[in-house]
């Protein structure tokens, strides 16, 4: 019986299906590959196409491909493909009515795209790459870099000013200036919430990019020990189950994470969003 | 012995509606945060928040600093007030917490309430 255990797990390891985890460390898979280079960059700019740019617009595409499906016919008994089309727009609607009322729902589109791009950018990353891929093309999480994110994230707070000033006119800067402050205090406290107000951008940014990159970290180390101990064979191969079950259970955890972080990202959006309209606190 | 809840009297609907419509002119109305984040994600969300703004305030106090030709000085200002401004997020996000916790007490009460008339 372990005779036979242990010429199943020597054909596994001489099988392609492993190749991917025995040459990658943890961090190659956050390497950025250029797919179609573009020689003349302007300036500092790189404009090639990447692996992150190609997994941006799978996303983007599943997206589109997904709603456009979904309410093609529309009926009133929906079927599963409405319903479930239905069920996310009712669960953004009901976050930015909770976070924001009724009075910014022209900023619905935004944040409902915006939890779209992160949730699918989060959850497309973490399928299993096709053994024989080229590394270029293997599965690849946008999210995991913290310029993407931090894109994402000045993108939502330069939105912030526009409205503010845009709603508030010069009102808006009264965000700086908390009420009920004495006058003597303003110097002491404009500049905090100066540093406050842009440390905003910093935080989301990392708190996105920083659970994406150590969740995949923490998915490829288990699959290193699998890979490892299989490698040693005999009784060590055996127990490579108990790192392979850790690994299920990681990747469930960062199913969830993938969801919870693109919520996390739209609540606070919306936050933000609701100090552009009303900035006096 | 019957399931069916009796409805509640409008007029404490009314003063429902009254008190949301007062906390919500007061901007006290608290915002949806993400019920499934547990305590240790609220506490790397509360650190990073806290870190965030203090390396943020050292880097401008920094630069500021550099464009005086004083880095020293706007490093160690920059320093105390971005602490400060971590300070001040940190007593944001707490708040904002507390306020949710009241929320959801009143909320369960009310149903409580409900229940026994």
């Amino acid at each position: 019986m372990a005779g036979m255990m242990t010429e199943m797990l020597n054909q596994l390891m001489q099988s392609t299906f492993m190749d991917i985890a025995k040459v990658a460390g943890p961090l190659e898979q956050f390497e950025i590959t250029r797919l179609i280079p573009v020689p003349a960059n302007p300036g500092a700019i790189d404009l090639s196409v990447t692996n992150s740019t190609l997994w941006m617009f799978i996303g983007l595409g599943v997206a589109v491909l997904f709603l456009t499906a979904a309410t093609r016919r529309l009926s009133l008994i929906p079927g599963g493909m409405q319903s479930m089309a239905e069920m996310t727009y009712e669960f953004i609607a009901k976050m930015v009515r909770d976070a924001m009322g009724d009075e910014v729902r022209p900023f619905f589109p935004f944040v409902f795209t915006l939890f779209m791009f992160v949730f699918l950018s989060n959850f497309l990353g973490l399928l299993p790459t096709i053994p024989g891929t080229p590394k270029g093309l293997a599965v690849f999480t946008p999210t995991s870099h913290i310029i993407v994110t931090f894109a994402l994230a000045a993108l939502t707070v330069g939105l912030v000013v526009v409205v503010g000033f845009v709603k508030n006119g010069f009102g808006f800067l009264r965000l700086f200036a908390p009420a009920g402050v004495p006058l003597w205090l303003m110097p002491l406290i404009v500049p905090i919430e100066i540093v406050s107000f842009l440390s905003r951008p910093v935080s989301l940014a990392i708190r996105l990019f920083a659970n994406m990159l150590a969740g995949h970290i923490v998915l490829k180390v288990f699959a290193g020990f699998v890979v490892s101990m299989l490698s040693v064979g005999g009784f060590i191969g055996v127990l490579s189950l108990l790192p392979m079950l850790g690994m299920v259970g990681v990747f469930l955890l960062e199913f969830l994470v993938a969801f919870l972080q693109a919520f996390v990202f739209a609540v606070l959006a919306c936050i933000y969003l609701q100090d552009a309209l009303h900035p006096a606190h | 012995m019957t399931d069916q809840k009796s409805p509640r009297p409008p007029s404490l609907d009314e003063l429902d509606q009254k008190i949301e419509r007062g906390r919500e002119a007061a901007g006290l109305k608290p915002v949806a945060r993400p019920e499934t984040a547990g305590a240790l994600g609220k506490g790397f969300h509360v650190a990073i928040e806290f870190v965030v703004a203090t390396l943020m305030g050292t880097f401008l106090g920094y630069l500021i600093g550099s464009a005086l030709g004083q880095e020293v000085i706007g490093l160690m200002l920059g320093m105390i007030i971005g602490f400060a401004a971590g300070l001040r997020r940190l007593h944001t996000l707490m708040q904002a917490e507390a306020q949710a916790l009241d929320e959801r007490e009143r909320a369960k009460h009310g149903r409580d309430d409900d229940r026994d008339a």
